[in-house]
């Protein structure tokens, strides 16, 4: 195929350093290509590149400002990528996509093979579609989604309602909450192997195995990721578990059931909706379309969400 | 004043599948370092947990032989903690939904109640290197499938521990659940102990002692434990706290484990790799059905329908190896005490004298059952028939062939047997007056020479009668 794709560092090449964003990770070497690389090669589509998103893949865990997108900005406007694959796990780089009138293909948890991407929030983890084309970045999507996704069958016109319509709104104010412990506590988990240890970063001086640790974390991580780690050690001790964990998690599964799609296909939202509508489609692992700068969307491009059962 | 000890067991038990709980690696013990290991075992990102069906399956087989209630819907959960040997930093365990739960074992007299039985990985092994003062990491254990079962606070003695530990062992290896070997570490026992005045209701101060790797250890173990938390609360000698210690073989003593004092927290949740899986009436039963026969209704069988003495049948159900010799050959020559009389009297010493330990004894049942069927049938006879066993034992010949090939066929043609018969007595005239002089011990020394003459193929019943008569009416 005639596309090149850019891809972020978190998504592992065999035998490229894939430094994820981290200076952990600055010397590690990955040992095996991830499937969606293999899946890319086998359909004779050009890897331009690496760029970086965040330490881990994404950046927005404590903030809403986004400028991670830059370096992709440039590459489509060079002409250097027709797409970029990232792991948009907080929702921060669906909304600046928006904004910098570029489309993001966010599909449903599960559909895009996690071998090889390395890990933030397992449970959202999801590699997605950063394109300026939607065309393109559907047909990328055909070639690494998992074989056994199946195509959707309704071929029906679709109708959308506004997620205010769709979804009750006293959760609203909670997503960002519930967001926050989920990423924090699992993120916490998935860098904890990162220890000095086996590979990746070791601090140089340490007189014992606990300051090997602590040295060695303390020097590698960056701000957001311990503070991360903080909250995710917090939320998870045996003190706060029941009150925050369970609590997120029992949230999670009562907003997923409550969401309504008795009379809708699709569900929109508009730019202020934006804090809680990415994390809406992240906590029930639903696919979900970002398209740039929309005032209205177009039943098209609902069909294709459809059609291509994201 | 009189105490009573109060005693509970964690035994942590390797599954036997042939890889790992996690990824595709050989959980096989005895490789070279870090040999069996690949990017997801030593903890590499972007590995997908996948969990093996086996171990799954032979944890339902653990639940089955320990009565215990199995849990419809089971997780896999992470617990967090820091350690060389643990590459991902944490361990993939069971903490909210173990697969199985209120089992319990029997021993004399006494039910022993079991908490739980829950899957888990188990950790690396460190290598301290005392010369180059380092400490290197060998990571083939990482993530062998391990199961826990956990004892209720039942035990007061030694002797029960062990009598428990041997019997959990014997119906894990019968059901082909682990090879609980303790000294190749497939078998681990941790003792949590504590002492209280009789009759009173309330606990003492527990440890837990780990680190014994024999039945022997366990028991030395315990009683040093208990007699030290006696001499604390008797004499005030030190002040009992709860914490780990580790046994000293080779000094004969427990040791506190300092360092894992700090109160661990190991902040447990689900496993948002692994989706809760369900097990089914269906995969119960399908498990069932592959469980052999448990060693105490093998017992009941052999005693109470088959007839066999106690003592043989408490030999021959308590071995894998030796039972399954037994239901083969007993479904090719349907003579249980022949056949149990074989593998008590022969096979055993010739095992023994080839030093091989009864669960290793390795024989092709169709041989053995052969060898015992020819005897039966007259056509070798006994000293003959174990001749062969060892020649079968030792290469694995083929018994008829072997038998045909060096004449070993009993020679009961009386003709033949009357030519030897008196062949020695015509050579043997000195004992043939001793006998008739009224000596029995000369008998047995002339039947001695016929065997010798036959190269000891006569059917010695025949060689009797004939050589008696023969004395007799001269
Ligand atoms: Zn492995």
């Amino acid at each position: 195929m005639k596309y090149s794709v850019q891809l972020e560092e978190t998504i592992m090449q065999k035998g490229i350093p894939g430094a994820a964003g981290s200076k952990m990770l600055e010397n590690f070497i990955a040992v095996f290509d991830a499937t969606v690389v293999t899946l890319l090669m086998s359909a004779d589509i050009k890897i331009t590149g690496r760029l970086s998103f965040g330490e881990f893949g994404a950046p927005g865990l404590f903030s809403d400002q986004c400028d991670a997108l830059t370096a992709a900005v440039s590459s489509f406007a060079n002409s250097s990528a027709d797409a970029v694959l990232c792991n948009d796990y907080t929702g921060a780089i669906c909304t600046e996509a928006g904004r910098q009138g570029l489309y993001y293909i966010h599909p449903a948890y599960g559909t895009v093979s996690r071998y090889g991407l390395i890990p933030a929030v397992t449970s959202i983890d999801q590699i997605g579609i950063l394109c300026k084309d939607k065309k393109t970045g559907f047909e990328i999507f055909d070639i690494i989604k998992q074989e056994d996704s199946q195509p959707c069958v309704r071929g029906q016109t679709l109708s959308c309602v506004p997620m205010t319509h769709a979804c009750p709104q006293p959760y609203y104010d909670v997503y960002p909450q519930i967001m926050q412990i989920l990423c924090c506590g699992e993120l916490a988990n998935n860098i904890s192997r990162y220890d000095g240890i086996k590979f990746g970063y070791r601090a140089k001086d340490y007189s014992s195995l606990d300051e090997l640790y602590t040295k060695s974390r303390t020097e590698a991580f960056g701000e957001d990721i311990k503070l991360a780690a903080l909250i995710g050690a917090m939320v998870l001790s045996e003190d706060n578990y029941m009150p925050y964990y369970d609590k997120a998690m029992r949230l999670r599964r009562l907003i997923k059931n409550s969401l309504d799609f008795s009379d809708c296909d699709v569900i929109t939202a508009t730019a202020e909706q934006t804090s809680s509508f990415p994390a809406l489609s992240r906590l029930c692992g639903l696919p979900s379309l970002t398209t740039p700068s929309a005032t209205y969307i177009a039943n098209s491009e609902c069909e294709d969400l459809l059609r291509y059962d994201l | 004043m009189t105490y009573e000890v109060v005693m509970g067991l964690e035994v942590h038990v390797e599954l036997s599948t042939n890889s790992k709980l996690f990824c595709s690696c050989s959980a096989k013990f005895g490789a070279d370092a870090n040999e069996n290991v690949c990017p997801a075992c030593a903890g590499m990102p972007g590995m997908p947990a996948v969990p093996n069906k086996r171990a799954i399956e032979l944890g339902i087989a653990a639940a089955l032989v320990t009565n215990s209630e199995i849990t419809p819907v089971i997780t896999f959960d992470k617990k967090n903690y820091f350690y060389p040997d643990l590459p991902t930093g944490y361990q993939i365990t069971q903490w909210f939904s173990p697969i199985c739960k209120n089992g319990w074992i029997d021993i004399t007299g006494k039910r022993i109640t079991l908490k739980q039985i829950h899957i888990e990985e188990d950790a690396g092994k460190l290598v301290h290197e005392p010369r180059s003062r380092s400490t290197l990491i060998d990571f083939n254990r990482t993530s062998v499938p391990l199961i826990e079962i956990v004892s209720n606070p039942d035990f007061e003695t030694a002797d029960e521990v062990t009598e428990y530990l041997e019997k959990l062992r014997l119906l894990l290896t019968f059901a082909g659940i682990s090879d609980c070997k303790m000294q190749e570490g497939s078998m681990r026992c941790d003792v949590n102990i504590s002492v209280r005045e009789k009759g009173s209701k309330i606990l003492g101060t527990r440890t837990e002692i780990k680190n014994m790797n024999s039945l022997k250890a366990i028991t030395r173990a315990i009683e040093y434990e208990s007699q030290r938390h006696i001499d604390a609360l008797e004499t005030g000698s030190e002040k009992l706290v709860q914490e780990t210690r580790r046994w000293d073989d080779t000094i004969g003593a427990t040791f506190s484990m300092r360092e894992k004092e700090e109160a661990a927290d190991y902040r447990y949740f689900p496993n948002p790799e692994i989706m809760p899986i369900h097990i089914d009436n269906l995969w119960i039963q399908s498990v069932k059905d592959t469980l052999p026969e448990p060693a105490h209704e093998k017992f009941e069988r052999l005693t109470a329908k088959l007839g066999l003495p106690e003592y043989d049948s408490k030999i021959i159900s308590s071995s894998q190896s030796l039972s399954n010799i037994f239901d083969g050959a007993i479904k090719l020559h349907n003579k249980p005490k022949d056949i149990s009389n074989w593998i008590m009297g022969e096979l055993l010493a010739i095992s023994k004298e080839a030093g091989i330990p009864d669960d290793d004894i390795c024989i092709d049942t169709q041989k053995f059952a052969c060898i015992i069927k020819l005897v039966d049938e007259g056509k070798i006879n006994r000293s003959v028939g174990k001749k062969v066993l060892t020649e079968v034992f030792e290469k694995n010949i083929d018994p008829e062939a072997y038998i045909a090939e060096n004449c070993l066929a009993m020679v009961s043609d009386t003709g033949l047997l009357e030519a030897a018969i008196n062949e020695v007595l015509a050579e043997n005239e000195k004992s043939v007056l001793e006998y008739k002089s009224g000596s029995q011990k000369v008998f047995g020394f002339l039947v001695g020479q016929v065997m010798k003459k036959t190269a000891g193929k006569a059917d010695p019943r025949s060689v009797n009668e004939l050589l008696r008569s023969k004395l007799d009416a001269d």
